[in-house]
């Protein structure tokens, strides 16, 4: 299971500039704390499933090509 | 005349006009003259091209008329959701980001239909870029639902919704990441297909999520969307997922005998969070599914619980990604709501993106084991019906659930899985408003998912059921 601590406003302002480069004004960080914390809460969930032996689904395609002169 | 063609489906308009009884001049005008009277209560169309439909339904007409039927689209008008990219028509995905976008290509899927003669009449308003399931939110307003005009219209395809409910057009183009086909076709009592992922060609539609995205239509019968698919359906380079299969005659496959077939009833989790009155006239459609020999047993998914934070992980990473420039520049051009999915995709980390798409794969195993036993899976198509514009909260059998969790809940899981999935009306709950039954099933088999919702169709007339607009 995740031991993550609970979102905070500044942690969405630090990740939004410093991590994605979308600066947000503090209002609109505050206003997004109620919606993430359940979000993030749910996928803490997924963590505790049986996933040890599970890949991904998206598995990654080599891109063919052969020379066009043969 | 007039007036009766727009409350025809496509094999009632393409048996006309095969005979040559009507001209898809006379169609696409019906059609027309229909948009022009109604569209203003519903926001549904939101680029029109009505000089080049005309030109499309006098060349179709000479062919016809000159012994070159090129099948059962040939003359049928139809419209395409605003992500779809059209050649020299505006495409915006309903988003000010892109209100000037003129594509000089089409989408796959739209350069197929024209192949196969269908009728362009216009683009159809979306959900912003796709992201939500109500089309409350775009550049043009809201979509509204034609059963009342006070409810939402469900989204993305929203406009594909409204247009083909209210007899606008017999067809429309749509496209699904957590429901964005079947959510507006159960809301407004319309037949909605996703196919397998992989089946239909994303190439030209603007993403949302590139490992969830699926291409398909809203019509009013099965029998419709097995045409659609039969036009659409196959290979293209042009899209990294599509897949390298054989393409099934759909139409033939649907004989409507499902006696023998093995249904297997969704009822933890699908069932568990729906309202009463959906509940109700769901168990009457499964009865009837029963009754037309099909064996139902219930059938339960492990793991199906966290399939909205699976789905929830994976699209808003995704999204982000995709909307990453824009979201740098000009963020103040996306509507609030999508906004903000967009700023809390920067904070989901990588790992749990990966878990995310490490679930998907455990959903996945969870389904194919449950389809080696039964043919098909049956749910509620969403668990409430369409709710007023501009609410956000809705009273399920005594507790408040927030709409756009709600709404996603049943159809989400088949994003993730890749399963093709279609929902087909099945009753008026007793606010007025459509209710509908989905049916899944096994990858690349949407003939099956068809047949049952072919054969329902045929036992009952839900489908042919119209708002009174």
């Amino acid at each position: 299971m995740s031991n993550r601590s609970p979102i905070t406003a500044e942690t969405i302002m630090a990740v939004a500039r410093e991590n994605a480069g979308h600066p947000l004004a503090p209002e609109r960080a505050a206003s997004y704390v109620a919606a993430l914390e359940p979000i993030l809460g749910m996928m803490d969930g997924i963590r505790a499933l049986p996933l040890k032996d599970v890949e991904p689904a998206p598995v990654f395609r080599p891109i063919e090509v052969t020379r066009h002169d043969k | 005349m007039t007036s009766d063609l727009t409350r025809m489906d496509v094999v009632e308009l393409g048996d006309l006009i095969a005979a040559k009884t009507v001209s898809p001049v006379e169609v696409t005008d019906a059609f027309l003259g229909r948009i022009e009277t109604v569209n203003e209560r519903l926001n549904a169309f939101v680029t029109m091209t009505a000089d080049a439909a005309r030109a499309s339904a006098r060349a179709a007409e000479t062919e016809i008329m000159a012994g070159r039927h090129r099948g059962a689209l040939h003359g049928i008008p139809l419209g395409h959701k605003d992500l779809y990219a059209t050649a020299g028509v505006r495409t915006t995905g309903g988003s000010r980001v892109l209100a000037d976008n003129v594509p000089t290509e089409d989408s796959t899927v739209v350069r197929r239909l024209a192949d196969a003669g269908t009728v362009t009449l216009g683009k159809l308003n979306t959900h912003e870029f796709a992201y939500g399931p109500t089309n409350e939110h775009s550049m043009f307003g809201p979509t509204r639902n034609p059963w009342n005009t006070d409810r939402i219209t469900g989204g993305s395809s929203g406009g594909s919704g409204a247009a083909v409910a209210a007899g606008l057009i017999p067809i429309a183009t749509g496209s699904d990441t957590g429901g964005s086909i079947r959510m507006p076709a159960a809301c407004c009592g319309l037949t909605g297909l996703k196919p397998t992922y992989g089946r239909v060609s994303r190439a030209g539609i603007l993403p949302l999520c590139w490992s969830m995205d699926h291409a398909g239509p809203l019509t009013r019968s099965a029998m419709d969307a097995a045409i659609f698919l039969g036009a659409v359906a196959g290979h293209d380079p042009r899209d990294a997922a599509c897949a390298d299969r054989p393409v099934p005659d759909y139409r033939a496959a649907l004989t409507g005998d499902i006696r023998g077939l093995k249904v297997g009833v969704l009822r933890r989790y699908f069932f568990d969070q729906a309202q009463g009155q959906v509940v109700t006239l769901v168990d009457a459609a499964i009865a009837e599914l029963s009754a037309l020999g099909a064996e139902v047993v219930e059938v339960d998914l492990p793991h199906i619980e966290h399939a909205a934070a699976g789905a929830m992980a994976i699209y808003a990473a995704e999204a982000t990604a995709y909307h990453d420039d824009t979201l740098n520049d000009r963020a103040d051009l996306f509507t609030d709501q999508v906004r903000a999915f967009l700023d809390i995709g920067d904070q989901i980390l990588a790992k749990d993106y990966l878990h995310a798409q490490r679930y998907r794969t455990l959903l996945g195993q969870s389904m194919a084991t449950a389809l080696s036993d039964v043919d098909v899976l049956v749910s509620p198509g969403i668990a409430i019906t369409a709710t007023p514009i501009g609410d956000e909260m809705v009273d399920i059998n005594g507790t408040e659930d927030a709409i756009f969790g709600a709404i996603l809940r049943n159809t989400e899981p088949f994003d993730l899985t890749g399963l093709p999935a279609v929902v087909v009306p099945c009753g008026i709950a007793p606010d007025g408003m459509p209710v509908s039954l989905q049916i899944a099933g096994r990858a690349f088999d949407e003939a099956t998912v068809l047949n049952v919702a072919h054969a329902y169709q045929q036992a009952t007339d839900w489908h042919r059921q119209r708002p009174d607009i």
